[in-house]
């Protein structure tokens, strides 16, 4: 059977405990935050009018040919290349816009018609219309009178 | 699918503090700096270049960009909300003495570039040595 031991405290413990407290609150407050911003770029709104679904990202310093949106089904991704500016022989100051590939993928309540998806970019807004599927959208069901 | 709350952390806009009830953003920012100066470029997504406001005071390089396609979003059911669209500001101390006459910025795609040139003092210069 284990015995747990109880560990020795020292005149140092405190300060031990202080310094291992003080570590974890940086890294708890450091991390997610990160990791949450680079997770979510784009970061998008998704909303439904009853007709359509709209999509919109903000995607600043992003040409139209480095987007890319798919529709399958149900399924929305959007795909997103940013570029910096040109590394040369100078002195950073500030380096916070992200820059690489970065893939955001969506599954919606109901199938879309990936004909009629139109997308636009404009002031470093994109906009794309999520046009429903016929079979998505809601019927006049007959009744039938005996 | 339900509605997710807002989860993109954004700074909010440094200084100064605001007193009105709009959205306020500190854009993000890379800032180079070369022999000839520094150049900005704030990420300003849906700011339009008439709304955009550049300073430059006492060493102080403000630079504001006013949202104002509010589009109305009462009737929208959202399926995701990661964000809410705003305006941005930010301003910069420079110590560098520059030369402020010739501060110049573009919009293009979102994205705010502003080239700020250093004073001809501040400019490194290198010494020719001549030999005797």
């Amino acid at each position: 059977m284990l015995e747990l031991l109880e560990p020795v405290r020292t005149p140092f413990s405190g300060l031990h405990d202080q310094i291992n407290q003080l570590f974890e609150d940086f890294y708890r407050d450091a991390a997610p935050q990160w990791g949450e911003e680079s997770n979510r770029f784009p970061a998008v709104n998704i909303w439904d009018d009853g007709e359509a679904a709209h999509l919109e990202a903000e995607l600043p310093g992003v040409k139209l040919e480095q987007v890319e949106v798919l529709v399958s089904g149900n399924e929305l991704r959007l795909t997103v290349r940013r570029e910096g500016p040109a590394n040369g022989q100078h002195t950073w100051h500030r380096r916070e816009r992200l820059v690489g590939s970065f893939t955001r993928a969506f599954t919606l309540p109901w199938e879309l018609n990936p004909d009629q998806v139109e997308a636009r970019l404009k002031n470093g807004v994109l906009t794309v219309n999520l046009l429903k599927a016929q079979s998505a959208k809601p019927r006049k069901i007959k009744l039938l009178t005996q | 699918m339900s509605t997710q709350a807002l989860v993109t952390r954004r700074r909010p806009a440094d200084t100064p503090e605001r007193l009105d009830n709009a959205v306020w953003y500190a854009p993000a920012a890379d800032i180079l700096e070369d022999h000839d100066g520094f150049t900005l470029w704030l990420d300003m997504p849906g700011v339009l270049p008439a709304d955009v406001d550049i300073t430059f005071d006492d060493g102080v390089l403000q630079v504001e960009g006013k949202s104002t396609a509010a589009a109305d979003t009462t009737d929208r059911h959202y399926l995701v909300q990661e964000y809410e669209a705003g305006s941005y500001g930010r301003s910069f101390s420079i110590r560098t003495p520059v030369d402020a006459d010739g501060i110049k910025g573009e919009l293009k795609d979102g994205t705010l570039s502003i080239r700020v040139p250093k004073a001809a003092q501040a400019k490194a210069r290198k010494i020719v040595v001549h030999g005797g």
